[in-house]
Protein backbone atom coordinates (compact mmCIF):
# COMPACT_ATOMS: atom_id res chain seq x y z
CA UNK A 1 0.00 0.00 0.00
CA UNK A 2 2.86 2.32 0.91
CA UNK A 3 4.35 1.72 -2.52
CA UNK A 4 1.19 2.91 -4.29
CA UNK A 5 1.16 6.12 -2.20
CA UNK A 6 4.75 6.74 -3.20
CA UNK A 7 3.84 6.26 -6.87
CA UNK A 8 0.92 8.72 -6.57
CA UNK A 9 3.10 11.27 -4.77
CA UNK A 10 5.81 10.81 -7.36
CA UNK A 11 3.34 11.40 -10.19
CA UNK A 12 2.01 14.49 -8.44
CA UNK A 13 5.51 15.92 -8.08
CA UNK A 14 6.24 15.02 -11.71
CA UNK A 15 3.10 16.71 -13.09
CA UNK A 16 3.45 19.88 -10.98
CA UNK A 17 7.16 20.15 -11.62
CA UNK A 18 6.72 19.59 -15.35
CA UNK A 19 4.04 22.30 -15.55
CA UNK A 20 6.14 24.82 -13.62
CA UNK A 21 9.15 24.13 -15.82
CA UNK A 22 6.99 24.20 -18.98
CA UNK A 23 5.60 27.62 -18.00
CA UNK A 24 9.08 28.99 -17.35
CA UNK A 25 10.37 27.50 -20.58
CA UNK A 26 7.44 28.98 -22.53
CA UNK A 27 8.22 32.47 -21.28
CA UNK A 28 11.94 32.14 -22.06
CA UNK A 29 11.19 30.77 -25.52
CA UNK A 30 8.79 33.65 -26.20
CA UNK A 31 11.41 36.12 -25.00
CA UNK A 32 13.92 34.67 -27.47
CA UNK A 33 11.35 35.00 -30.27
CA UNK A 34 10.48 38.57 -29.25
CA UNK A 35 14.17 39.54 -29.10
CA UNK A 36 14.71 38.17 -32.62
CA UNK A 37 11.66 40.01 -33.93
CA UNK A 38 12.72 43.30 -32.29
CA UNK A 39 16.19 43.01 -33.80
CA UNK A 40 14.84 42.27 -37.29
CA UNK A 41 12.29 45.09 -37.03
CA UNK A 42 14.93 47.64 -36.04
CA UNK A 43 17.28 46.60 -38.84
CA UNK A 44 14.44 46.74 -41.38
CA UNK A 45 13.52 50.23 -40.17
CA UNK A 46 17.02 51.74 -40.34
CA UNK A 47 17.74 50.09 -43.71
CA UNK A 48 14.39 50.98 -45.30
CA UNK A 49 14.73 52.83 -48.63
CA UNK A 50 14.42 56.61 -48.45
CA UNK A 51 10.86 57.72 -49.09
CA UNK A 52 9.32 54.40 -48.10
CA UNK A 53 7.29 53.65 -45.00
CA UNK A 54 9.88 52.29 -42.54
CA UNK A 55 7.27 51.30 -39.96
CA UNK A 56 5.61 48.94 -42.43
CA UNK A 57 8.98 47.39 -43.27
CA UNK A 58 9.72 46.96 -39.57
CA UNK A 59 6.31 45.40 -38.93
CA UNK A 60 6.72 43.00 -41.87
CA UNK A 61 10.19 41.98 -40.65
CA UNK A 62 8.91 41.36 -37.12
CA UNK A 63 6.02 39.26 -38.44
CA UNK A 64 8.41 37.22 -40.58
CA UNK A 65 10.67 36.62 -37.57
CA UNK A 66 7.78 35.57 -35.33
CA UNK A 67 6.33 33.25 -38.00
CA UNK A 68 9.76 31.74 -38.59
CA UNK A 69 9.85 30.84 -34.90
CA UNK A 70 6.52 29.02 -35.29
CA UNK A 71 4.66 31.61 -33.21
CA UNK A 72 1.20 33.13 -33.50
CA UNK A 73 1.38 36.64 -34.99
CA UNK A 74 -1.92 37.58 -33.32
CA UNK A 75 -0.22 37.43 -29.93
CA UNK A 76 2.46 39.91 -30.97
CA UNK A 77 2.38 43.67 -30.58
CA UNK A 78 5.11 46.02 -31.73
CA UNK A 79 6.02 49.61 -31.05
CA UNK A 80 8.67 51.49 -33.01
CA UNK A 81 9.99 54.92 -32.06
CA UNK A 82 12.36 57.09 -34.07
CA UNK A 83 12.52 58.63 -37.52
CA UNK A 84 14.15 57.52 -40.72
CA UNK A 85 16.61 60.41 -40.57
CA UNK A 86 20.36 60.49 -40.21
CA UNK A 87 21.58 59.86 -36.66
CA UNK A 88 18.09 59.08 -35.42
CA UNK A 89 17.99 56.37 -32.77
CA UNK A 90 15.34 53.81 -33.60
CA UNK A 91 13.97 51.59 -30.85
CA UNK A 92 11.65 48.67 -31.55
CA UNK A 93 9.85 46.93 -28.73
CA UNK A 94 8.08 43.64 -29.36
CA UNK A 95 5.69 42.12 -26.85
CA UNK A 96 4.42 38.57 -27.09
CA UNK A 97 1.61 37.23 -24.93
CA UNK A 98 2.36 33.73 -23.66
CA UNK A 99 -0.67 31.57 -22.90
CA UNK A 100 -0.74 30.38 -19.32
CA UNK A 101 -0.66 26.73 -18.43
CA UNK A 102 -2.65 26.41 -15.24
CA UNK A 103 -0.82 24.50 -12.56
CA UNK A 104 -3.13 22.38 -10.38
CA UNK A 105 -3.00 23.18 -6.65
CA UNK A 106 -0.80 26.22 -7.29
CA UNK A 107 -3.51 27.67 -9.56
CA UNK A 108 -3.26 30.12 -12.43
CA UNK A 109 -1.57 33.50 -12.34
CA UNK A 110 -3.76 35.98 -14.21
CA UNK A 111 -4.33 35.70 -17.94
CA UNK A 112 -0.81 34.73 -18.93
CA UNK A 113 2.61 36.28 -19.24
CA UNK A 114 3.90 38.91 -21.61
CA UNK A 115 7.44 38.50 -22.85
CA UNK A 116 8.92 41.71 -24.18
CA UNK A 117 12.18 42.58 -25.90
CA UNK A 118 13.68 45.81 -27.16
CA UNK A 119 16.38 46.56 -29.71
CA UNK A 120 17.92 49.84 -30.79
CA UNK A 121 19.99 50.94 -33.77
CA UNK A 122 21.25 54.23 -35.12
CA UNK A 123 20.34 55.31 -38.66
CA UNK A 124 23.54 55.56 -40.69
CA UNK A 125 24.64 59.22 -40.55
CA UNK A 126 26.13 59.00 -44.05
CA UNK A 127 23.13 57.50 -45.84
CA UNK A 128 22.01 59.43 -48.88
CA UNK A 129 18.47 60.60 -49.46
CA UNK A 130 17.62 61.09 -45.81
CA UNK A 131 16.97 64.35 -43.97
CA UNK A 132 19.22 65.88 -41.34
CA UNK A 133 23.01 66.21 -41.22
CA UNK A 134 25.50 63.64 -39.96
CA UNK A 135 25.54 65.34 -36.56
CA UNK A 136 26.08 62.18 -34.51
CA UNK A 137 29.34 61.47 -36.26
CA UNK A 138 30.97 64.77 -35.34
CA UNK A 139 32.22 65.65 -31.84
CA UNK A 140 30.14 68.13 -29.88
CA UNK B 1 10.10 7.04 -7.01
CA UNK B 2 9.35 10.52 -5.55
CA UNK B 3 13.09 11.02 -5.15
CA UNK B 4 13.68 10.04 -8.76
CA UNK B 5 10.97 12.41 -9.94
CA UNK B 6 12.39 15.19 -7.77
CA UNK B 7 15.79 14.64 -9.36
CA UNK B 8 14.16 14.90 -12.80
CA UNK B 9 12.44 18.17 -11.85
CA UNK B 10 15.70 19.60 -10.49
CA UNK B 11 17.46 18.63 -13.74
CA UNK B 12 14.69 20.33 -15.72
CA UNK B 13 15.08 23.43 -13.55
CA UNK B 14 18.81 23.48 -14.29
CA UNK B 15 17.98 23.18 -18.00
CA UNK B 16 15.68 26.22 -17.76
CA UNK B 17 18.39 28.19 -15.95
CA UNK B 18 20.85 27.25 -18.69
CA UNK B 19 18.37 28.60 -21.25
CA UNK B 20 18.12 31.84 -19.25
CA UNK B 21 21.92 32.17 -19.32
CA UNK B 22 21.87 31.50 -23.08
CA UNK B 23 19.22 34.21 -23.50
CA UNK B 24 21.31 36.66 -21.45
CA UNK B 25 24.37 35.82 -23.53
CA UNK B 26 22.41 36.48 -26.71
CA UNK B 27 21.10 39.79 -25.39
CA UNK B 28 24.62 40.85 -24.46
CA UNK B 29 25.89 39.78 -27.91
CA UNK B 30 23.10 41.75 -29.62
CA UNK B 31 23.89 44.80 -27.50
CA UNK B 32 27.60 44.57 -28.32
CA UNK B 33 26.89 44.12 -32.06
CA UNK B 34 24.49 47.06 -32.14
CA UNK B 35 26.94 49.25 -30.21
CA UNK B 36 29.79 48.32 -32.57
CA UNK B 37 27.60 49.03 -35.63
CA UNK B 38 26.57 52.40 -34.23
CA UNK B 39 30.13 53.29 -33.23
CA UNK B 40 31.43 52.40 -36.71
CA UNK B 41 29.57 55.44 -38.02
CA UNK B 42 31.70 57.80 -35.90
CA UNK B 43 34.03 58.81 -38.70
CA UNK B 44 36.66 61.41 -38.02
CA UNK B 45 36.02 64.43 -40.25
CA UNK B 46 39.49 66.02 -39.72
CA UNK B 47 41.18 62.77 -40.71
CA UNK B 48 39.14 62.53 -43.89
CA UNK B 49 39.31 66.17 -44.97
CA UNK B 50 43.03 66.60 -44.21
CA UNK B 51 44.42 63.31 -45.48
CA UNK B 52 41.54 61.62 -47.26
CA UNK B 53 41.85 58.72 -44.83
CA UNK B 54 38.74 57.05 -43.40
CA UNK B 55 39.25 56.59 -39.67
CA UNK B 56 37.03 56.52 -36.61
CA UNK B 57 37.11 59.16 -33.90
CA UNK B 58 37.74 57.19 -30.66
CA UNK B 59 36.04 59.78 -28.41
CA UNK B 60 32.85 59.90 -30.46
CA UNK B 61 32.89 56.14 -30.96
CA UNK B 62 32.98 55.61 -27.19
CA UNK B 63 30.16 58.08 -26.65
CA UNK B 64 28.00 56.49 -29.34
CA UNK B 65 28.71 52.96 -28.07
CA UNK B 66 27.79 53.97 -24.51
CA UNK B 67 24.52 55.51 -25.70
CA UNK B 68 23.75 52.42 -27.76
CA UNK B 69 24.27 50.02 -24.87
CA UNK B 70 22.03 52.16 -22.64
CA UNK B 71 19.27 52.00 -25.26
CA UNK B 72 19.33 48.21 -25.53
CA UNK B 73 17.12 45.77 -23.66
CA UNK B 74 18.98 44.49 -20.62
CA UNK B 75 16.12 42.87 -18.77
CA UNK B 76 17.71 39.43 -18.84
CA UNK B 77 21.27 40.45 -18.09
CA UNK B 78 22.96 42.99 -15.82
CA UNK B 79 25.99 44.69 -17.33
CA UNK B 80 29.02 44.82 -15.04
CA UNK B 81 31.51 47.63 -15.38
CA UNK B 82 31.98 50.12 -18.18
CA UNK B 83 31.63 49.41 -21.89
CA UNK B 84 35.06 48.55 -23.29
CA UNK B 85 35.51 50.28 -26.65
CA UNK B 86 38.72 49.93 -28.64
CA UNK B 87 39.27 51.80 -31.87
CA UNK B 88 41.99 51.27 -34.43
CA UNK B 89 41.83 52.98 -37.79
CA UNK B 90 38.30 52.38 -39.03
CA UNK B 91 37.59 49.35 -36.94
CA UNK B 92 35.92 49.34 -33.54
CA UNK B 93 35.60 46.55 -31.01
CA UNK B 94 33.01 46.64 -28.23
CA UNK B 95 33.33 44.23 -25.28
CA UNK B 96 30.71 43.77 -22.61
CA UNK B 97 30.64 41.75 -19.41
CA UNK B 98 27.51 40.99 -17.45
CA UNK B 99 25.87 38.48 -15.19
CA UNK B 100 22.62 36.55 -15.46
CA UNK B 101 20.61 35.66 -12.35
CA UNK B 102 19.30 32.11 -12.15
CA UNK B 103 15.54 31.53 -11.76
CA UNK B 104 15.43 28.12 -10.10
CA UNK B 105 19.13 27.92 -9.22
CA UNK B 106 18.63 30.18 -6.22
CA UNK B 107 16.58 27.45 -4.58
CA UNK B 108 18.94 24.60 -5.40
CA UNK B 109 21.97 24.21 -3.13
CA UNK B 110 25.28 23.97 -4.93
CA UNK B 111 24.04 25.67 -8.09
CA UNK B 112 25.53 29.15 -8.72
CA UNK B 113 23.02 31.99 -8.29
CA UNK B 114 24.49 34.04 -11.11
CA UNK B 115 26.56 33.31 -14.20
CA UNK B 116 29.02 35.72 -15.77
CA UNK B 117 28.59 36.22 -19.51
CA UNK B 118 30.81 38.08 -21.95
CA UNK B 119 30.27 39.34 -25.47
CA UNK B 120 32.30 41.30 -27.95
CA UNK B 121 31.64 42.54 -31.45
CA UNK B 122 33.66 44.22 -34.15
CA UNK B 123 32.52 46.58 -36.87
CA UNK B 124 34.56 48.16 -39.65
CA UNK B 125 33.60 51.26 -41.58
CA UNK B 126 33.49 50.31 -45.25
CA UNK B 127 33.92 52.31 -48.40
CA UNK B 128 37.61 53.19 -48.36
CA UNK B 129 40.24 51.77 -50.68
CA UNK B 130 42.36 49.06 -49.12
CA UNK B 131 42.07 47.85 -45.56
CA UNK B 132 43.53 49.90 -42.75
CA UNK B 133 42.96 47.14 -40.22
CA UNK B 134 42.85 43.42 -40.76
CA UNK B 135 39.47 41.78 -40.49
CA UNK B 136 38.45 41.41 -36.80
CA UNK B 137 42.02 41.95 -35.62
CA UNK B 138 40.95 44.09 -32.66
CA UNK B 139 38.90 41.47 -30.80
Amino acid sequence: MGGIEAVFFGLLVLVLGTLVVANAWGVIDAKVAAAGAAREATLAFVQAPAGSDPTSSARAAAVRAIVAQGRDVARMTMLVSGDLARCSRVVAEVRYRVPLIIVPVLGGLGSGFTASARHSELVDPYRSGLPRTASCATPR
Amino acid sequence: MPTLVLVLVVLAAIAVDSAVVFLGQRQLGDAAAAAANDAASSLSDPSFYRSGRVALDPTVARRVADASVVAQDRSGVSIDGPVDVRVEGRQVCVSLTGHVEAIFGRAIPGVPHATTVRARATATAAGDRGTAVQHRSLC
